[in-house]
């Protein structure tokens, strides 16, 4: 394998990284590695072994999805992972990084939370229109909702390793 | 506030993104579809995807910790 993941750090070429997304390429030139420290989020890069050049980047942070009115069921919040900022780097782009690499990892690493912490579903945002939903409705995901502009998809972690 | 109503203004919300604040709210709907599934367990794809993805995990995290010993 050309790739390595790992937790994003300040040895790594993060001014060089950019991806079609100004909200990703923001996010990592500004904020990612102040998350990571301080556990806002987990920040993930998936590094080309050979370059050392970031080409993809995930972060994951717990969220609540409320069922406000499930009371019947006695569940008003599902605790969940929100796999938050996805990006892959112009350089990297069409290698198909994002479904072979960053959401497997994502979901491995959610398979490792839920020995420890209540954590039954890994909720991603894909924009209306983005051929990735497809991918992730193949692979077991299925939509909670939509609005204007995002679809809100998930998968159920609840697998018996 | 009843459920219709309820739906109705976390509906009217003008935030489209999590990342401007958007809060995922299910509607009564969606609220018991999402139970349901919640009770019967992934379904038979995501669990192929799942024992795939902890099968590639655990590869990769091998291969990081092989390429930050190479580095030391």
């Amino acid at each position: 394998m050309n790739f390595i993941i790992t937790e994003i750090n300040d040895q790594l070429n993060i001014d060089l990284f950019h991806c079609q997304n100004d909200q990703v390429n923001e996010f990592i030139h500004k904020n990612a590695l102040y998350n990571n420290k301080n556990l806002l989020s987990k920040v993930y890069v998936l590094v080309d072994k050979d370059q050392i050049y970031i080409a993809g980047i995930i972060s994951l942070s717990a969220y609540m999805l409320n069922l406000p009115h499930s009371k019947k069921y006695t569940i008003q919040q599902v605790p969940a992972v929100l796999l938050g900022r996805i990006g892959i780097d112009d350089k990297y782009r069409g290698q198909n990084l994002v479904r072979e690499y960053l959401i497997k990892y994502a979901l491995g690493v959610c398979s490792e939370v839920i020995d420890y912490i209540g954590c039954r579903l890994l909720i991603v945002e894909v924009e209306k229109g983005d051929s990735i939903k497809d991918f992730f409705i193949k692979n077991g995901f299925q939509e909670e909702k939509s609005n204007k502009k995002y679809h809100f998809l998930s998968i159920d972690l609840l697998y018996n390793k | 506030m009843k459920s219709e109503a309820l739906d109705k203004k976390y509906e009217e919300s003008d935030k489209e993104s999590i990342y401007e604040d958007y809060e995922i709210i299910l509607s009564k709907k969606e609220a018991e579809s999402l139970v349901k599934r919640l009770e019967n367990g992934p379904n038979e794809k995501a669990k192929k995807f799942l024992k795939e993805s902890i099968d590639f995990y655990k590869e990769m995290r091998s291969e990081e910790k092989q390429y930050l010993k190479e580095k030391e």
